[in-house]
C-alpha cells in the first residue's frame, strides 16, 4: 500500500495546481477573444478554416513557419461561420505541453535539491563520527 | 579484466574528503548565477510566447509548442553530446570528474529528452491526428531516450562500481551516434517529421519574431541546463566523497 503524506506546501501548491488546470482554458479562450494576434484567426475563423485543413498537412511536414496575416475588416457579404477551426480548439495541448516541461523541470530541480540535502547530512554525520 | 580496490587501512582519509563541499561552493555559486539567469530568460521567453511571437498561418495556436519542443530537443542533444565527450574521457584518462560530469549530463539528458517526447505527440495530435507516428525521428528520439535510461542501467548493474562507470562510459560514446541520424532522419528518409525551419544551410525559413522567441527559449533552456548541470555535479562530487568515506572506515 502506497502512503502519500503532503506537507502544509506541497498541498498549497497540489492546491494551486488544480485550481490553475480548472481556471487555465477557461482563460485561455477569454483572452482569445479580445487579444491580437489570436484574435486574428478567430475573426476571420470559417472561410480560412477549410484552407487551414488542407495546408496543414504541408505545413506539418516542412514548411516554413509564416505568421497569419491581419484579418480583413472589410465584409465579403458571405455569411460567417463564428466557430474557431479545428487548430485553435487545441488550447489543451499547449496549455499541457507547457505545463509538462515546467512540472518535470521543477520536479528533476525539488529532487536534486533533496538529494543534495541528503549527500551533505550524510557527510557531515561521517565526518562527525571520523 | 576486473578491477579490484584494496581496503584502505584503519582510520585513513580519503585526500579532499576533509573539505567537503567547501571546494564546491564556487561551482554551486555559478550554478545559482546561471540559474537565476536562465528563469529571467525563460520568463522573457513566456511573454514572447504569449504576446510577441505571431500566431502561425496554417498551424495555428498549437504551433506554439514548438517554443518548448524545439529547445528541449537542442538542450538533450548538447547534454548527450557532453555525455560522450566525457565518456571518452573518462574511459582515456580515469578521471572520477569527467565521470561525475558524464553521468550529470545523462541525467539531464534524459529528462530533456522526456519532455521532447511528451510534447511532441501533443501537437502531433492536432497536426497529423495521431499521438504517435512511427517514423524515422520520433523512432530514433525514443531509441536515444532507451539508451540513455540503458546508461544509467548498466551503471547500476555491476557489483564493481568502476567497472559499471566503464561500461556506461561506452554506452555514452556509443549512444550518442543516435544523435545525427535524428538529425538528417527528415532529409535522409521519408519522414512525416517537419523539416529544420532554423538550422538551415540557406537561413531560418519563418517569421524573425518566431525565430527570436525560439532562440530566447534556447538560450533560458541552454542556462538552465549549465545550472543543473552544475548542481547535479557537485552532488555527484560529493556523493563520490561518500563513498570514499564509507570505504575508508
Amino acid at each position: 500500500m502506497i502512503q502519500l503524506r503532503f506537507h502544509r506546501l506541497e498541498r498549497l501548491a497540489l492546491a494551486a495546481a488544480l485550481l490553475a488546470i480548472a481556471l487555465a482554458p477557461g482563460r485561455a479562450l477569454a483572452q482569445d477573444a479580445t487579444t491580437a494576434p489570436s484574435a486574428a484567426l478567430a475573426q476571420d475563423a470559417a472561410p480560412r478554416a477549410l484552407a487551414q485543413e488542407a495546408a496543414l498537412a504541408d505545413s506539418a511536414t516542412g514548411a516554413p513557419l509564416v505568421a497569419a496575416p491581419a484579418p480583413s475588416t472589410e465584409s465579403s457579404g458571405l455569411p460567417v461561420n463564428s466557430g474557431p477551426p479545428r487548430t485553435l480548439r487545441a488550447y489543451w495541448h499547449v496549455w499541457i505541453a507547457f505545463t509538462l516541461a515546467w512540472l518535470l523541470l521543477f520536479g528533476y530541480a525539488v529532487s536534486l535539491g533533496r538529494r543534495f540535502g541528503r549527500v551533505e547530512r550524510e557527510l557531515d554525520a561521517m565526518r562527525g563520527t571520523s | 579484466m576486473e578491477t579490484t580496490t584494496a581496503s584502505p587501512p584503519a582510520g585513513y582519509v580519503p585526500s579532499g574528503v576533509g573539505s567537503s563541499s567547501d571546494s564546491l561552493a564556487g561551482t554551486r555559486r555559478w550554478a545559482v548565477v546561471l540559474g537565476l539567469l536562465a528563469v529571467a530568460t525563460v520568463l522573457a521567453g513566456l511573454y514572447m510566447v504569449f504576446f510577441y511571437a505571431p500566431t502561425e498561418a496554417t498551424m495555428g495556436i498549437v504551433q506554439r509548442i514548438f517554443y518548448v519542443h524545439v529547445p528541449s530537443a537542442w538542450t538533450a542533444f548538447m547534454a548527450f553530446g557532453v555525455v560522450a565527450l566525457c565518456s571518452a574521457g573518462y574511459l582515456w584518462l580515469r578521471d572520477p570528474r569527467l565521470d561525475a560530469i558524464a553521468v550529470s549530463a545523462a541525467e539531464l539528458g534524459v529528462v530533456f529528452t522526456t519532455i521532447v517526447l511528451l510534447t511532441g505527440p501533443l501537437w502531433g495530435k492536432i497536426a497529423w491526428g495521431a499521438w504517435w507516428v512511427w517514423e524515422p525521428r520520433l523512432t530514433l528520439t525514443l531509441l536515444l531516450w532507451f539508451i540513455y535510461v540503458g546508461y544509467f542501467m548498466v551503471r547500476g548493474a555491476t557489483e564493481n562500481p568502476e567497472r559499471g562507470k566503464r561500461f556506461a562510459a561506452i554506452v555514452g560514446v556509443v549512444g550518442a551516434v543516435d544523435m545525427p541520424l535524428i538529425h538528417m532522419s527528415v532529409q535522409w528518409w521519408r519522414s512525416q517529421h517537419p523539416q529544420a525551419v532554423i538550422l538551415r544551410p540557406e537561413g531560418a525559413q519563418a517569421d524573425p519574431a518566431i525565430v527570436q522567441t525560439v532562440l530566447v527559449w534556447v538560450l533560458g533552456f541552454t542556462l538552465l541546463f549549465f545550472s543543473l548541470l552544475l548542481f547535479r555535479y557537485a552532488m555527484e562530487r560529493l556523493s563520490q566523497r561518500a563513498h570514499a568515506l564509507r570505504v575508508a572506515h
